[in-house]
C-alpha cells in the first residue's frame, strides 16, 4: 500500500532527515525548493537560483524542473548514489553517476514542499496492453463500444487493408472498428474513412467506429466531417479484465472447492 | 520499557515466539509471494492465508498457540488483525537469530515488534488493513503423496532449472521423478525410489504427472530451512502441495496451479 508525506515549508534539517529517509528506503520525491543546479560531466552547465521542482524516482533517477516547457533542465538517468547534506546554510542534493562520471548538484535555499511517497504502485498498464489484447477483449465482449453490437469478422481483409473488427449492430448495419491503444490522430480517422468508404461504395449501409483511450481535435473533426463516430475506452479498465481473464484461466482459485 | 511502547498503547493482542529465525525464515517465503499480508491472531494461534498477485500461488501458514512462548488476545476479541507490508517485515526480523525471541505488541493502529537477543531491537509500524481473496480453508484430494528431504527437493529444482523453467512431478507406485524437460530434449532428471534415504513416504492412489513453475517454487524452497522433510502432493494437471513443518509445530501449507 503506497504511504504518502508532505513536508510544507520544512527546515533545511527536516528536509534533509525527510529526504535522505525517503532516498534510503526507494520513495519517490517531489521537491519544490528555490534552488541553484550544477551539472558536471558531458558538459558543464549552471542554473543560477529559481523556484524548481526536483523529483528523484524510487530507481534513483533524479530529474529537475523549471517552472516552463515539458523538458526538464536537468536529469540523470540512474546515479550510483544520491546523498543529501546541509551545508553553509544551504541543502544540497548531490547525484553521482559514476560512469560516464556525470555529477548534478542542487543548492536550496528555501524549501517550499517535499512531498514522499513510499512504496508506490506501479502501473504499467500502457506497456502490457497492445492493440490486439485491446481487439481480443471486444471481441470477446462488444458491449464496451455498443450494446447489441455482434462481431462477425476479426481483421477481416478489405481491398484497404485489414479491418480490426467487423460488426453488426443493433438496425443491422455493418459496423467497422478501428482500434488505437494510444492517443488516436487524424490519420486514424482517414484510415476509418477509407474503410467505410470502401463498403459503402459497395452499397452497403456502413458506421464506422473509432476505439481509442483518447483523440486530437483533429481526428473528432475529420470523423464528423466523414460521418463517423468516436467511442472513447478506459485502458486500465480494460487491463483488469485481462488480467481478470488470465486468473481465471491459470489461476489457483479455479482448482480450490467454492 | 521505553518511548515506544509509551508511544503505542494498550496492545489488543501480544505473542512471543521462540525462534526468530525459524520466524524469519516463514516471513521470507511469505514476502516473495505477498506484498502485504495480514496475521490473524487468536486464541488458537497465528494464522497467515495470501495468495500473490497473479493468483497462482496460495500460501498458509499455521501456528499453533503451543508454539508461542507467550500468546494473548484481549478477552473480547474473538480474534485480532495485523497487517504488515512484507518487504517492511522482512526487513526488520532480518537480522534475527536463532533463538532470538520475537514479540508482537498489536493494536487496532500499530504494531511494535520486538527482536530480544544479544541487542534489543524494537521496530513501531502502523497495523495495515489487508484485504485478502484467499479462501480460508482448503482441503484438496490428491493422487500422490510423498515425504521427501528438503535438501533434495531443493536440489531437484536447482537441477531442472539448468534446463527449464518447468518443472514435471510423476509419480507411478514404486518411484517419484522430479524433472526439468529443456529444448533440444536437454533433461534433467531426479529419481527418488523407496530404496534411497531421499523419499521417506510414497503414497500412489492413481500414477500422475504434472508441471509447474520453478520461479514460484523457488519462493519457497528455503522452507526448507525450518523443515528437514516436506509433504509434495499432487495430481496430473491439478495444483502441487508442499507442506513444511517446523519443529516447533508450525506448518506452512503452498499451493502451486499447474502450468499449462
Amino acid at each position: 500500500m503506497p504511504l504518502g508525506e508532505v513536508l510544507q515549508e520544512p527546515g533545511l534539517e527536516e528536509a534533509r532527515q525527510a529526504l535522505s529517509k525517503a532516498i534510503d528506503s526507494h520513495a519517490w520525491v517531489a521537491m519544490y525548493a528555490n534552488c541553484m543546479v550544477e551539472y558536471e560531466g558531458r558538459s558543464a552547465s549552471r542554473a543560477t537560483p529559481g523556484d524548481r521542482l526536483i523529483i528523484v524516482k524510487p530507481d534513483g533517477s533524479v530529474i529537475i524542473h523549471g517552472p516552463r516547457g515539458f523538458r526538464p533542465d536537468n536529469w540523470q538517468p540512474d546515479t550510483s548514489s544520491i546523498t543529501v547534506s546541509v551545508e553553509d546554510g544551504l541543502l544540497v542534493l548531490k547525484a553521482v553517476r559514476r560512469r560516464p562520471r556525470e555529477v548534478l548538484i542542487a543548492r536550496c535555499g528555501k524549501i517550499h514542499v517535499v512531498a514522499t511517497l513510499v512504496n508506490p504502485e506501479e502501473g504499467g498498464f500502457w506497456m502490457y496492453l497492445n492493440e490486439h489484447e485491446i481487439r481480443d477483449l471486444i471481441a470477446e465482449d462488444p458491449g464496451i463500444v455498443e450494446e447489441g453490437l455482434r462481431i462477425v469478422e476479426v481483421e477481416k481483409k478489405v481491398a484497404p487493408g485489414f479491418i480490426d473488427l467487423y460488426a453488426v449492430d443493433r438496425e443491422g448495419n455493418l459496423v467497422v472498428i478501428e482500434i488505437k491503444r494510444v492517443k488516436a490522430g487524424e490519420e486514424a480517422a482517414k484510415q476509418l474513412a477509407r474503410y467505410v468508404g470502401h463498403l459503402r461504395r459497395q452499397g452497403r449501409r456502413v458506421r464506422g467506429i473509432l476505439v481509442a483511450p483518447d483523440a486530437t481535435e483533429a481526428a473528432i473533426y475529420r470523423l464528423e466531417r466523414e460521418g463517423l463516430e468516436y467511442r472513447r475506452i478506459d485502458l486500465h479498465a480494460l487491463y483488469e479484465r485481462l488480467k481478470a481473464r488470465a486468473r481465471r484461466s491459470s489461476g489457483i482459485l479455479r482448482f480450490l472447492p467454492d | 520499557m521505553g518511548l515506544l511502547v509509551e508511544e503505542l498503547g494498550e496492545p489488543v493482542a501480544r505473542f512471543r515466539y521462540p525462534d526468530a529465525k525459524t520466524f524469519k525464515t516463514m516471513v521470507d517465503s511469505l514476502a516473495k509471494i505477498l506484498d502485504e499480508a495480514s496475521f490473524r491472531v487468536s486464541s488458537e494461534g497465528v494464522r497467515v492465508v495470501g495468495m500473490d498477485p497473479a493468483r497462482v500461488a496460495l500460501i498458509q501458514v499455521e501456528m499453533p498457540y503451543e508454539s508461542f512462548l507467550e500468546l494473548e488476545v484481549s478477552g473480547d476479541r474473538e480474534y485480532v488483525e495485523a497487517g504488515f507490508n512484507m518487504g517492511v517485515l522482512k526487513d526488520m526480523l532480518k537480522r534475527g537469530k536463532k533463538g532470538d525471541v520475537v514479540e508482537f505488541r498489536i493494536t487496532d493502529d500499530r504494531v511494535l515488534i520486538i527482536v530480544e537477543g544479544k541487542v534489543f531491537k524494537r521496530y513501531l509500524v502502523p497495523n495495515l488493513e489487508v484485504v485478502t481473496e484467499a479462501p480460508e480453508s482448503v482441503k484438496l484430494e490428491h493422487s500422490v503423496e510423498a515425504v521427501v528431504l528438503g535438501d533434495v527437493l531443493k536440489r531437484a529444482l536447482r537441477d531442472a532449472e539448468i534446463v527449464s523453467d518447468i518443472v514435471e512431478f510423476e509419480a507411478d507406485e514404486d518411484r517419484l521423478v522430479i524433472r526439468g524437460t529443456g529444448e533440444g530434449r536437454s533433461k534433467a532428471e531426479a529419481i527418488l525410489t523407496m530404496e534411497s534415504t531421499a523419499l521417506i513416504d510414497l503414497q500412489v492412489r492413481e500414477p500422475a504427472r504434472s508441471s509447474y513453475d520453478i520461479q514460484y517454487l523457488k519462493n519457497v524452497v528455503g522452507l526448507t530451512g525450518i523443515a528437514e522433510a516436506v509433504e509434495v502432493k499432487f495430481s496430473s494437471e491439478k495444483p502441487l502441495e508442499l507442506v513444511f513443518r517446523s519443529p516447533e509445530g508450525s506448518r506452512v501449507r503452498y499451493l502451486l496451479a499447474p502450468s499449462s
